[in-house]
């Protein structure tokens, strides 16, 4: 309806009887309409070898890395990228020229499917910036390392630029490090600094993943990023380039970032001795990634991968078999499969049969939000009364009760649980073998559970507060009147729940309670009981 | 507008304390009824041995006695300031025992006269098994107190100079009887 305004008016104005404007028909073959919506792939390479400032030890791959890369990337049998452009003179590797060659990609790659790579292999440094905050600089032609903050190109400002692409499938790659070993080197004052410290690193890195974006580090945050003699590259791009031909995972023809980063990172990791672990922080929108190399044929095998640091160091089981080490992923055959993700010996933080499709990419993550459903609600029915028999016998009898519970399991991802609950109940009994009476009795909870988990059973306790009103009403032959009572009851509890179905559960809780109320004129402490079970779904 | 019981009452929740209460006093008592054949204003109701719990006729010479103690009592029925009499009645907690009428007979007066040294012999005279009123010795240490039922009786006579005696009196139906107390 809102296109066929505009339609209609387009229309009007294209008469020719008002001979103002008008619609020309051009005839545009499909194949190039195709071609010029075809999303494009662009790349900056930049390699940064020598510095004016001799404390920098110049590199020995830098550039041959930028143009090995770019290599695998333009070749159309590989990578077949559009536009590839390597930086490595002196002139161009200026921090105002890295930040105007980055400027450029922006203005090229001005599409949001167009696949956009960004590679820099250079020495990286630490120095603090105006405000004392200690952060990560690349090390630019014309950096000085006594002045880092003023003359290197601040991590900061690449990633800025990154993030200003239009381009929804980009992909940020850094063969540096910033640990003062290796690819880098640190200001004296800022080496002494780091020396003192016990952990390896104590400033947070700075490749924020943003929406749809990808960065792969050649390291991990605090290690050294290595070039090596003999493969006469950076060892992590060595192997990122070797993926473009055999990183193929999934079987689909294509090789995306995330197959290549992980091709690169098992073989980095082995190649030092596990004295280098690449890293990488991707988000990825849908199931749209980054193609480095070849094109998607077919669907793929279903691929299963983490790179979040909640699933690190994780080992990945399919069907019983190990099939990764977490970050990471794995390739499967379609159809249902036994997930298994587990540390050591530990209980497996995830056990399920997953459902995967061809083409299917499933962020393991996901498994543990989509498979455990944290709350659960449940109806519940069971009995409430006074601890001791003279109370029950003098007071209320043991009630009925029905009511709801919520449970809101893994509080700050701890194995604890908030627990609430109403429940009531109202009837008629007697007292004292001839005092009929009507009560009313309402009671409302909250407490917080640690919980205890293996599969499909869950055992909670811990200590919890009830509010409890209870109203008796006598119309006796010699007393008529009602008589109310409102307290505040702290107390314990003790419940499990046998979970089936994946979102239902049986529950069971006990609870013991304490209260003080006037009792016949007197204050008096009185204990409670109260005991339940429930059918409840669990979400 | 929260009135100030509530705000105090949320107070001492506040605190882990209740409002309010459960009280089984009056589950645990019983009622006696009746209606009095005649009365005057001086007609009153009780249970012997419990002179607390007593009860007044109202205008149509009825009355309820509220709180007593389950199981066989007696109870002191004075109709007027000159009839009286002593019925028994079983009493069931939570429940009504229904006298009917009650007619009241000739009561009994006792005369206390105290022998003293001769001084001020203010005082009292009580009969603390049953509902009378206190009554008071004059200066000259005499008083009369009554109506009783035909039987004995306690009597308890305190003179504030020289202290207090208890005693066992036993009359006849409509009898005028002296007790000499001596301290």
């Amino acid at each position: 309806m809102n296109r066929a305004v505009p339609m209609l008016l387009l229309l009007a104005c294209a008469s020719p009887a008002l001979e103002k404007g008008g619609l020309v028909k051009l005839k545009v073959e499909q194949a190039k309409l195709d071609d010029a919506y075809r999303p494009r792939r662009f790349a900056l390479l930049i390699g940064i070898e020598r510095t004016e400032d001799v404390g920098f030890r110049p590199l020995r791959y830098a550039v041959k890395d930028a143009r090995d890369f770019a290599a695998a990337l333009k070749d159309p049998t590989q990578g077949h990228f559009d536009d590839v452009t390597v930086v490595t003179s002196a002139e161009q590797t200026t921090r105002a020229g890295l930040l105007g060659a980055v400027a450029a990609l922006a203005r090229k790659a001005n599409r949001a499917d167009d696949v956009v790579v960004l590679y820099v292999s250079a020495h990286g440094t630490l120095a603090r910036d105006e405000r004392g905050v200690l952060k990560r600089y690349l090390v630019t032609s014309d950096a000085r390392i006594e002045q880092a903050a003023q003359t290197a190109l601040s991590m900061e400002a690449l990633e800025a630029g990154f993030k200003e692409l239009t381009s929804h499938r980009r992909l940020l790659v850094l063969a540096t490090c910033h640990s003062g070993n290796g690819k880098s080197l640190l200001p004296r004052e800022v080496e002494a600094e780091l020396a003192t410290l016990k952990a390896g690193f104590y400033a947070p890195p700075l490749e924020e993943a943003s929406r749809a974006s990808v960065v792969l580090s050649a390291s991990d945050w605090g290690e050294t990023a290595r070039e090596d003699e003999s493969l006469e590259n950076d060892i992590y791009t060595h192997f990122l380039i070797e993926a473009l031909q055999g990183g193929d995972r999934n079987l689909d023809g294509a090789v995306t970032a995330t197959e290549a980063h992980d091709f690169a990172r098992r073989r980095t990791y082995a190649f030092t001795g596990g004295r280098q672990r690449p890293s990488a922080e991707i988000l990825e929108v849908g199931a749209d990634p980054i193609v480095l190399s070849g094109s998607v044929r077919r669907s793929g095998n279903p691929e299963l991968f983490s790179y979040s640091p909640r699933l690190d160091g994780f080992a990945l089981k399919v069907d019983g078999d190990t099939k990764a080490e977490l970050p990471g992923g794995a390739a499967v055959e379609p159809g249902k499969r036994k997930i298994e993700l587990l540390k050591g010996g530990a209980e497996p933080l995830f056990v399920g049969q997953v459902d995967v499709e061809a083409g299917e990419r499933l962020d393991l993550e996901s498994l543990l939000t989509r498979a455990e459903p944290r709350r659960a609600v449940s109806l519940t029915a069971g009995a409430f009364g006074f601890a001791d028999a003279v109370s029950r016998g003098t007071l209320l009898p043991a009630v009925a009760m029905v009511g709801a519970a919520f449970r809101w399991e893994r509080l700050f991802d701890a194995p604890l649980a908030l627990q609430a609950g109403v429940s009531g109940s109202f009837g008629s009994s007697t007292l004292l073998t001839n005092a009929p009476f009507r009560y009313q009795l309402l009671t409302a909870d909250v407490g917080v559970d640690y919980l205890w988990r293996r599969r499909w059973l869950q055992v909670f306790g811990g200590p919890q507060v009830a509010g409890l009103w209870l109203s008796r009403s006598f119309s006796l032959e010699s007393y008529v009147g009602a008589q109310n009572v409102i307290t505040v009851m702290p107390g314990l509890s003790l419940g499990a729940a046998v979970v089936f179905l994946e979102h239902f559960e049986v529950s069971a809780r006990a609870r013991m309670m304490l209260a003080v109320m006037s009792v016949d004129g007197d204050s008096k402490a009185l204990g409670f009981f109260a005991a339940y079970a429930g059918v409840g779904y669990r979400w | 507008m929260v009135s100030g019981r509530a705000m105090t009452c949320g107070a001492v929740l506040v605190v882990g304390l209740a409002c309010g209460g459960l009280d089984n006093r009056p589950l645990e008592v019983g009622v006696v009824h009746g209606t009095l054949s005649d009365c005057d204003a001086d007609a009153v109701v009780g249970v012997v041995g419990d002179a607390a719990t007593r009860a007044v006729a109202d205008g149509s010479c009825a009355f309820r006695l509220e709180g007593v103690e389950p199981g066989v009592r007696q109870l002191y029925l004075a109709t007027t300031a000159k009839k009286v009499t002593l019925v028994e009645v079983e009493v069931q907690a939570a429940k009504v025992s229904e006298l009917g009428e009650v007619v009241g007979r000739p009561g009994a007066f006792m005369r206390v006269e105290i022998s003293g040294d001769g001084g001020d012999l203010d005082g009292t005279v009580t009969a603390p098994d049953l509902p009378l009123t206190v009554t008071a010795l004059g200066r000259s240490g005499m008083a009369r107190i009554g109506p009783f039922p035909q039987g004995c009786f306690k009597l308890e006579v305190s003179v504030k100079r020289l202290g207090q005696k208890m005693l066992d009196a036993c009359v006849t139906e409509g009898e005028e009887k002296s007790v000499a107390v001596v301290f």
